[in-house]
């Protein structure tokens, strides 16, 4: 199938990266501290969450853009592999442990589950194609915080860097695609922009949706509290801060920021 | 049967055809009718990550081996299409990004099973609908598995025919996960087996309907079953619907050539 200029979607459907357990060597990854343990959980959570976002994106207008499901259907089969990694990884290691939806999650859960998919179908099939901007926008800023979080946690914990070096390889071409798209997508149009930046302001950290929010928050203070990590945290801010009407933006940081608040309330 | 989720996701590939002789179409094109029966074939592919998306509105998904089986089923399926498109390439028919998706505009939020669902108020009705969805992918998947298997015979090339086998093997794949779900959630569900013999009586079309246009529809089915041998492979696929708990007797195969003319 042919492909426009940018990022080669059908190369890369044709390079798919699959981490398999036989390929790793699980027994130099035992006893494994806890911190590691509950950040390795939380990011195997998040990738098992893909089909969910995958049907957030296919009920809206975004669903006939072939060039972002072909994308999307290779996305996902890598992200299946990498859960499956960290699950042999957390298995090796009889962390059994998951994070559970809290009373107010379980009830976003079935809203998400049931109303949303069916009220954002109306809504976007209204507002039409410019939504796909705001969608490659979300789909950036999830994959930017994805990537520093396993980059992070092989840095805390070299011992990982087996399963995290190629899981940050994965990641860096899911940045690489979701930049291209939400570049283009964000100029198409004014509407296109405005929908773009409202899809950056609302968005919320991967995986805190549903969990309590005494889960993700210790995980993202063992990874993003030490004051070093900030460059990496303004960097990939950088690279949403340069497309199209985003100048300035700085949404990781800021999310990051509630999390820090919050903290500091529950202690 | 029981479906070994673990195998068929370790096993998945996509389907490979690099080391087939397939350059020989530029000297041996193959005639008119299966190019447009290919077509046929090479859109409904392409267009099984919609087919996803309705599955996972109906709370289909939501546990592991469903979640697992239908990652690499839509990337299984996408290839399908994608080999296709590479033999359709060499008789200078492309298909490309931007006729996917100008068919699939012009389609907009089309699911054959919308009317039932909200006839049937899907949020009461819930988890049985979960087993006429897996019904109707058994259904589809069974036709699949045997248009391919029709076309290999047909053309009796034997590249093509060896695409074909392969593709048709993991058609196979996905029948045996999709019966396998339908046949335990319909057994002892009375309510469940209601529904889905309504719903395949009523609502049921040929894989591709709502998608091609009638005159395509036609042209497939009679293109590829039909004929005493093509009416065979037909009974064969209502014969395994009709043993699946509650659809004793449901002929949509047979009923859906007979209505479009299509001689056995
Ligand atoms: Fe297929
Ligand atoms: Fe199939």
């Amino acid at each position: 199938m042919s492909d426009s200029a940018g990022f080669d979607v059908r190369s890369y459907t044709r390079t798919p990266r699959s981490l398999r357990r036989k390929d790793l060597d699980l027994a130099a990854l035992q006893g494994l501290g806890t911190n590691t343990l509950l950040t390795l959980r939380h990011l195997q959570q998040v990738e098992r969450g893909t089909l969910r976002l995958m049907r957030d994106l296919l009920v809206t207008p975004t669903h006939a853009e072939s060039r972002v499901t072909a994308f999307l259907t290779t996305w996902a089969y890598e992200e299946y592999w990498i859960a499956d990694a960290l699950e042999a990884v957390l298995d090796e290691n009889n962390h059994t442990e998951v994070a559970h939806s809290t009373k107010l999650g379980e009830l976003r859960r079935s809203w998400d589950d049931r109303v949303s998919p069916t009220a954002d179908a109306i809504r976007t099939n209204l507002l039409g194609s410019d939504i796909v901007a705001g969608h490659m926008a979300v789909g950036l800023l999830d994959s930017l915080v994805a990537r520093a979080s396993y980059a992070r946690a092989g840095q805390l914990e070299p011992r990982l860097g087996a399963v995290i070096d190629p899981i940050v390889a994965i990641k860096d071409r899911h940045v690489e695609f979701y930049v291209d798209e939400a570049s283009d997508r964000l100029a198409a149009s004014p509407a296109a922009g405005r929908l773009g930046r409202r899809a950056v302001r609302t968005w919320r950290w991967p995986g805190s949706r549903y969990g309590a929010p005494g889960y993700v928050q210790p995980v993202l203070r063992y990874l993003f509290a030490d004051p070093s990590v900030r460059a990496d945290i303004d960097a990939a801010d950088s690279q949403v801060a340069a497309l199209p009407g985003l100048a300035g933006a700085h949404p990781i940081r800021q999310a990051l920021g509630r999390f820090a608040s919050r903290g500091a309330r529950h202690r | 049967m029981a479906f070994d989720i673990d195998k068929f996701t370790q096993d998945s590939v996509r389907v490979n055809w690099e080391d087939l002789d397939l350059d020989n179409f530029r000297e041996n094109p193959l005639p008119p009718e299966s190019i447009r029966t290919l077509r046929y074939m090479c859109d409904v592919e392409y267009h099984t990550v919609c087919y996803l998306r309705d599955m996972l509105v109906t709370r289909s998904h939501g546990e592991g081996e469903v979640n697992a089986f239908m990652t690499m089923w839509n990337r299984e399926e996408f290839w399908h299409g994608e080999a296709l498109a590479h033999v359709l390439s060499l008789h200078g028919v492309t298909v490309n990004y931007d006729q996917l998706k100008d068919r699939r505009v012009k389609l907009g939020w089309r699911d054959r099973l919308a009317p039932v669902k909200q006839s049937l108020l899907s949020n009461i009705v819930g988890k049985d609908f979960v087993a006429v969805h897996m019904l109707w992918g058994a259904a589809n998947e069974w036709s699949a598995a045997a248009a391919y298997k029709r076309l290999g015979v047909l053309e009796g090339h034997p590249s093509l025919a060896e695409l074909l086998r392969r593709i048709a093997a993991q058609e196979s794949r996905h029948v045996a996960f999709y019966a396998t779900q339908a046949k335990a959630r319909l057994a002892g569900n009375p309510k469940a087996q209601k529904l889905a013999r309504f719903a395949l009586k009523n609502a049921w079309a040929p894989v591709g309907s709502g998608i091609m246009t009638d005159d395509e529809v036609t042209h497939v089915m009679g293109h590829l079953f039909g004929g005493a041998e093509g009416r065979k492979e037909i009974n064969a696929i209502d014969r395994h619907i009709g043993r699946l708990p509650g659809m004793e007797g449901l002929t949509i195969f047979a009923d859906a050539l007979d209505a479009r003319g299509v001689a056995a």
